[in-house]
């Protein structure tokens, strides 16, 4: 009765090759995600999977674990075509997915969390004296060192990761796939998890391993797959190549985007952090003691994988989220601890990373949206009141100016797409003209077209004497925008570099922590 | 050209925004319709004698003006809290306090009238704006959910001004030896006049219509209305954008507040004349009826509050001419409402914007879980 | 003083809030059973009315008080199923859409009310046969036991098996794993293979079916007789004690004592010339000040030694 996609894709083969993805091809509005992308995995191998951001590497992690359907291709398991629809069908097929995210119930118990939906029972009764051993079991049998009865949000992040892999290898995965799964870990749990891993393959399990950083995929992979955008550049193994070659196919020879830019000499210091110390949302500190200035007339480029404290770095200096120890200057004052207001009008723009969440109000007009902070000041209001004459002449030259479409300015913020939405935030914030801006992620997920309209722009900016912070994990466009470049990990500078001499090379090994070790972030900037 | 085009699409905007209330309306009326079939009468004549009851003549018609006022002063209370992303459901609370408040100041204090009522009005509104601050004050301080603290504090006020009324404030005099649960009459300087001599209808009608016509204003024309509907739309955008979110809370709590006790004032400076127990037949939750089919603009409350107004109005009518009982009304104004809620006939102003921004902001989707997790 | 504390907490008053206890009790375990699957339900208060009023309704049709307990049940959970498919299916705002349904109920009452009986304001009849009082074996000539916890109506019994069997399905089964789950952090939970969906659903008519049995013991056990609006905020004390019972279910069952208590103690009071209004107050009052002092703290992070060195340094 069982329908073919629903076979186990290991057990009692002798083909090498566990599953193949072949020709895969995925679009999304505006981007070729998957350009025809070949994938295979042999039996009991750590494969790493590596890319920049936006090379396409999820959406073809997604599509193998049924979350995407793909336009074109197939995938290929046990030698049969196979479809997954949902990540149910995949699970059934024996893979399991590690999500960078993790899928947790924090109040849970170990235990409860890797049986849920799959609870041993006795007379219709939870058997948690069943569900314990069993874990117990798993647990042994992988040698990992977990209590069962133990709560998830009681455990370190090293250990819930470890629940996440327990969960698919209790539903019998012969192919687990972890994405980027050292992003969150410290340098002794990313060694553990090596450990781990290295024992899951030499009991036959197949391992996708999604990553930036180079020193892990030679540190850890047997094969490793290069994908740049949305293209495989590279498939070896890895004893074969070397992590320059790698860092070479991930980046490209040539960096696509060319921005014309002037020499400038810089002027005044406009943006000044001084050891910087700032909590994330689980009260861990995700910036550690840094520094640096920005001056006028310069694009200072904070280039690292996300998550390395970069959110964290921007929210505390615009205000958004509260400083622990340190100083922050905008045009020489002291802006530490003050609100958002305050920081706006000492003179700093920001463009936020998410711009749905802070950048926009999708159910007010662009009307409303294009006024937000200068709604303070004349000629907008004038005594408290509204001025809708000039409201519109201000939202009509943000349309006009930065090419907003539909040009309508009573169109609602979420109907637009997500370029021009970009464009109405970037337009509302450079037309503040303040000395110091603030723009994170400024071209996520947007098309060629728009990402070289909002590039220029923010260079003008800068010629126009603006000190600009720009914070983005796509080293290409730190790389052709910016005059000097800090490279931030785990929360501290590994150096600044200036962009004119500076190779892709060293500040991707930058980038994945490798490098001037010792060059903490006050010695950098001094 | 372009001028015109765009009036067409304000219009053909405003035109999407009213399907779904007027949806909702009729396809009650059509509920109401089988319901009175169900019970063996004639719809037809029914209705009739209920549109007779609200518009038959002059009388009906001044009453259904006269309900209204109540209706529409607290649907402008929440308003202008659920434009501000505040779930304030103490507007009956509020009522009754600030009642209580007004009825004193009628009768305690002698002024003249051109400084009574305007006092009088100002006392009451006040009271009503200082007890829904309360809630404003746990919201910003201490991050407790205004939507029970205000609905507990609707209790909390209607046995509190019952028993103000019942003991240290009750009327003991000749003509009411301690019976009636009810404070001493206000003074005839605090009563608010006739609009015309002979009309039965007061100038709180007036100043209803000139709070719906200041709140649109304050909305939609002034700095702080602006930074209201930002809150309301996206308060993480309003937080990067410099708006203080306590002080817009504050403000709008207490803003939200004045009007509902604003409209218990005026009930007890122009109706009933004094603080009665437990006088209002549900006011405040008529008025929540009517910001919701209103969809929280205050054109849309006005007309929705007249509307249910109306309903009420003309129910009774119908109750006295045929066999069809006056709750009737209730059960079509709840369908309204469960309509314009549910979301059936599509989607308008303030339910799917904050349904949407919810699932759509990682940073709302927790603190959208984090409000379910406390209840 | 002690006179009068003898005089108010006697075993009649702890008999009386045992009685009184039961329809939040049961309203409670329907909201806890919403919260826990991750939906909430506002409307546990008209779901109590209708229960309340098809317990009268039926009981006075067919003379047997099982026939009222029955319809106050189906009509609960009919009423539950509606609002539970424009939350879940058109995920209409809970709140507002709860809220009409408690309107809804309070109209749909009256209007039966005035139709069924020509009666305005309540309905009382001889032939609304009442729920009986039941005594419990052993227990019932117990000494103080015997008065407090027998001769109490076959819902107030039925509560108590209620928090039993909802404990166990929650802590002991898999579906309540499942609905626990749903309610944290369903994402994980659907990646799983549960059906998140179809338990909020379950959830919803269980709270239904809980809340018109809430309503029976309201009109035909504490009284014999349907009043307007006779749930008087029971429905949102209910979800207060889910609040104040932390979600779990001996909580829950506990703040639901609590409130029964500051009834049983209202009852007892009125005879005593305090005035009833602040009695009354007390579970309102209590709800807000335990939400203020029960509400979520977030630690400060600790700065590490050096960074605190750094910050003394720069302190001028």
């Amino acid at each position: 009765m069982s329908h073919p996609r629903y076979q186990p894709c290991l057990g009692g083969n002798e083909l090498a090759k566990v599953l193949e993805m072949q020709g895969i091809v995925k679009g999304f509005p505006g981007v070729l995600a998957n350009d025809h992308v070949d994938f295979d995995l042999e039996e009991g191998e750590i494969h790493a999977l590596v890319g920049e951001n936006g090379a396409g590497k999820s959406t073809l992690m997604n599509i193998l674990y049924g979350l995407y359907q793909p336009d074109e291709g197939r995938i290929v398991c046990k030698g049969r075509q196979v479809r997954f629809e949902s990540p149910l069908d995949s699970i059934a097929a024996g893979i399991g997915m590690v999500h960078q995210h993790f899928m947790l119930v924090p109040s849970f118990t170990v235990y409860e969390n890797i049986v849920l939906g799959a609870e041993p029972r006795r007379r219709g009764s939870f058997d948690r004296a069943k569900a314990i051993s069993r874990v117990r079991e798993l647990a042994k049998r992988h040698d990992f060192r977990i209590d069962p009865l133990a709560r998830i949000h009681n455990l370190p992040v090293g250990s819930q990761q470890r629940v996440e892999i327990m969960k698919s290898l209790y539903r019998g995965a012969g192919i687990l796939i972890l994405d980027e799964p050292t992003a969150v870990l410290t340098p002794q749990e990313t060694k553990e998890l090596f450990v781990i891993l290295k024992s899951l393959a030499r009991q036959g399990k197949t391992i996708v391993f999604i990553t930036h950083k180079l020193e892990e995929v030679m540190e850890v992979s047997d094969r490793v797959t290069v994908m740049r955008g949305g293209k495989v550049t590279m498939t070896k193994a890895t004893a074969q190549t070397d992590a320059r070659e790698i860092a070479r196919m991930m980046v490209g020879r040539e960096v696509f985007l060319q921005v014309n830019k002037a020499d400038l000499t810089p002027g005044e210091v406009m943006l000044e952090v001084e050891n910087l110390w700032v909590a994330d949302d689980r009260g861990l500190f995700a910036v550690k003691g840094l520094s640096f200035q920005v001056r006028e007339g310069e694009i200072l480029g904070v280039a690292g994988v996300a998550g390395n404290g970069q959110m964290e770095l921007a929210e505390a200096i615009t205000g958004l989220r509260p400083v622990q120890a340190g100083r922050i200057r905008v045009c020489g004052q002291d802006i530490t601890g003050n609100s958002p207001f305050a920081i706006r009008s000492a003179g700093l723009a920001h463009i936020p990373e998410d711009r749905y969440k802070h950048g926009l109000a999708k159910t007010g007009t662009v009307e409303e949206n294009a006024i937000m902070f200068l709604h303070n000041f004349s000629p907008i209001t004038n005594n408290g009141l509204l001025n809708r004459k000039a409201i519109t002449e201000h939202a009509d030259s943000i349309i006009e100016n930065f090419d907003v479409r539909p040009r309508d300015r009573k169109a609602l913020a979420g109907q637009l797409s997500g370029g021009n939405a970009q464009k109405l935030i970037v337009g509302r914030e450079m037309t503040l003209n303040d000395k110091v801006l603030v723009a994170c992620q400024p071209t996520r997920g947007l098309d060629i077209g728009a990402i070289e309209f909002l590039h220029n722009r923010i260079v003008q900016q800068r010629d126009h004497g603006s000190a600009v912070l720009l914070i983005s994990v796509e080293l290409d466009e730190v790389m052709s925008l910016s005059d000097w470049i800090l490279v931030m990990y785990e929360g501290k500078s590994m150096g600044e570099l200036d962009a004119r001499a500076a190779a892709v090379e060293e500040v991707g090994r930058l980038m994945a922590g490798i490098g001037k070790r010792g060059s903490s972030g006050k010695e950098a900037s001094a | 050209m372009r001028k015109v085009k765009s009036w067409k699409q304000v219009l053909a905007v405003q035109a999407a925004s009213m399907i779904s209330p007027v949806l909702a309306v009729l396809v009650s009326l059509l509920v109401g319709a089988l319901i009175i079939l169900a019970i063996g009468e004639d719809p037809v004549n029914a209705y009739y004698q209920m549109f007779r009851g609200a518009f038959g003549d002059v009388e009906t018609f001044v009453s259904v003006l006269q309900r209204q006022v109540p209706l529409l002063l607290t649907g402008l209370g929440y308003a202008v809290a659920f434009q501000s992303g505040l779930i304030q459901l103490g507007g009956e609370g509020q009522l009754y306090i600030g009642a209580f408040a007004a009825a004193l100041a009628g009768y305690l204090i002698p002024v003249p009238a051109w400084l009574h009522i305007p006092l009088a009005l100002l006392i009451g509104a006040l009271a009503g704006s200082l007890y829904s601050g309360i809630a404003g004050v746990l919201r910003t301080k201490y991050d407790v959910s205004e939507f029970l603290t205000t609905l507990m504090m609707t209790y909390i006020a209607s046995f509190l001004t019952s028993w103000l009324v019942m003991y240290p404030f009750r009327e003991r005099t000749a003509t009411n030896p301690g019976l009636a649960a009810q404070t001493m009459r206000i003074l005839d300087t605090a009563k608010l006049p006739r609009i015309w001599p002979g009309v039965d209808l007061h100038i709180g009608y007036l100043i209803g219509i000139a709070a719906a016509v200041l709140v649109w204003f304050f909305l939609f024309r002034t700095r702080t209305g602006y930074t209201f509907r930002m809150t309301g739309f996206n308060p993480y955008f309003a937080e990067y954008g410099g708006i203080n979110r306590t002080r817009t809370i504050m403000i709008a709590m207490l803003l939200s507040g004045a009007l509902s006790g604003l409209a218990g004032s005026i009930e007890v400076l122009g109706v009933h004349r004094r603080f009665v127990d437990q006088f209002s037949p549900g006011y405040g939750w008529d008025g929540l009826a009517a910001a919701i089919l209103g969809g929280s603009q205050p054109l849309g409350t006005f007309v929705a509050s007249f509307l249910f107004s109306a309903l009420k109005t003309g129910a009774l009518g119908m109750d006295r001419n045929t066999m069809v009982p006056f709750e009737l009304r209730n059960v079509v104004q709840a369908t309204i409402m469960f309509f314009v809620a549910a979301n059936i006939f599509g989607s308008i102003g303030f339910r799917r914007s904050k349904r949407s921004a919810k699932a759509e902001t990682k940073g709302v989707t927790k603190d959208d879980s984090s409000a379910v997790a406390s209840v | 003083m002690i006179h009068l504390l003898s005089q108010v907490f006697d075993t009649q008053f702890l008999a009386s809030a045992v009685r009184m206890t039961t329809p939040i009790l049961l309203a409670a375990m329907g909201g806890l059973l919403c919260s826990l699957s991750g939906t909430l339900n506002v409307a546990l208060e008209g779901l109590m009315l209708m229960g309340a009023f098809g317990a009268v309704a039926g009981s006075f049709y067919t003379g047997s008080w099982l026939a009222g307990v029955g319809l106050a049940v189906l009509l609960g959970t009919l009423t539950s199923v509606l609002l539970s498919v424009t939350i879940i299916k058109y995920k209409a705002n809970e709140l507002v859409v709860g809220l009409a349904v408690n309107l809804a109920a309070l109209g749909a009452t009256t209007f039966m009310m005035r139709t069924l009986w020509q009666v305005k304001g309540s309905f009382i009849d001889p032939r609304i046969a009442p729920l009986p009082s039941w005594r419990l074996p052993l227990i019932h000539h117990a000494p103080v036991l015997g008065k407090v916890l027998s001769g109490h109506t076959p819902v107030v019994y039925a509560s108590w098996a209620v928090v039993l069997i909802i404990n166990y399905v929650i802590y002991h089964t898999a579906f309540g794993l499942r609905l626990r789950a749903t309610g944290e952090n369903a994402r994980a939970a659907e990646t799983l293979g549960v059906r998140t969906k179809k338990l909020q659903y379950v959830a919803f008519i269980l709270s239904g079916a809980l809340s018109g049995l809430a309503g029976a013991q309201l009109s035909l056990g504490l009284v014999t007789l349907f009043l307007i609006n006779m749930t008087a905020g029971r429905g949102f004390v209910a979800m207060v004690a889910v609040i104040l019972g932390q979600r779990l279910v001996a909580g829950v069952a506990g703040a639901s004592l609590l409130f029964g208590l500051a009834e049983g103690l209202t009852m007892r009071l009125q005879g005593l010339r305090i005035p009833p209004q602040f009695v009354l107050m007390l579970p309102y009052l209590i709800t807000i000040i335990t939400m203020v002092l029960l509400r979520p703290r977030h630690p400060r992070p600790v700065l590490p030694e050096e960074a605190r060195k750094a910050a003394l340094e720069e302190t001028p």
